[in-house]
């Protein structure tokens, strides 16, 4: 049984990945707040990432193909700033740190989700309920 | 995957390092805010700025937080009129340092501020992570 073949676990897996890539660009984001002409990033809506708008990798022909270190970075949005700090930089902290607990949450509900599915399995295999 | 949790807590760590500095250039200055110099005429202490940059770390490929440099401030120094103090020049004026303590302290709480957001991020991604590995229970 190859897991990422079900619809629910490969939407999982994806949701999980880009809940990590946000939360790796909110990191950034929040250590740079007074980096001087720093501008925040976010990564593009989930819905976005699903239907493959923002597949800026290399595409590869290949398994042994490299994916190039590039292509994580390179699908980034940058909204404009809510406000800008005199010496330029334009990270709003509360909105930052709104954005981490959104990512942590929808993480969560995947999590959760991903397990009790994987329980459903448990029970249809007869290895007893939750 | 080139992202993982590991190096959000990176970046973050690098941004808690950073306003860490930054707290100890901020203790230097209030410190030595009545600083004057030991020799007549000399320039007393004059307070020192933090600049951060956004880094490519080549360790692990992710771009942090550093601090580009500890530079001093080349506003004008106040003079007060003191004879009797050893710094005095020949009018009998001492330089004094250019440490606004009211600055230091608005500087120090945003680093605070800046510290504590570092904090909750890394928090945060420590828990996404913790959910992951809970997944193999």
């Amino acid at each position: 049984m190859d897991p990422t073949r079900i619809g629910i676990f490969d939407l999982a897996q994806k949701r999980m990945a880009w809940a990590e890539q946000r939360q790796a660009v909110l990191a950034k984001n929040i250590a740079n707040a007074n980096t001087p002409h720093f501008q925040p990033a976010d990564v593009p809506d989930f819905a976005k990432t699903l239907s493959g708008v923002t597949g800026m990798g290399m595409a590869q022909t290949h398994p042994t193909h490299l994916t190039g270190s590039g292509a994580s970075s390179a699908g980034l949005v940058k909204p404009r700033p809510m406000a800008r700090s005199p010496d330029g930089n334009g990270v709003a902290m509360d909105q930052q740190l709104t954005k981490v607990a959104d990512t942590e949450t929808a993480q969560s509900l995947t999590t959760t989700i991903y397990k009790k599915y994987m329980g459903l399995f448990g029970i249809a295999l007869g290895k007893g309920g939750p | 995957m080139n992202v993982d949790l590991t190096k959000s807590m990176t970046v973050s760590a690098a941004g808690m390092e950073a306003q860490t500095q930054r707290l100890r250039v901020i203790a230097e200055n209030l410190a030595n805010q009545s600083t004057t110099a030991s020799a007549p005429g000399g320039d007393p202490y004059r307070r020192k700025t933090i600049t951060f940059e956004n880094q490519l770390d080549r360790a692990s490929g992710v771009e942090t937080v550093k601090v580009k440099e500890i530079g001093t401030d080349k506003g004008e120094l106040p003079r007060r009129y003191e004879p009797a103090n050893p710094a005095a020049d020949a009018q009998g004026y001492v330089k004094l340092p250019n440490v606004d303590s009211f600055i230091e302290m608005m500087d120090m709480r945003e680093a605070e501020r800046s510290y504590n957001a570092n904090l909750a991020a890394m928090q945060a991604s420590r828990s996404m992570m913790n959910r992951t590995i809970e997944l193999l229970k």
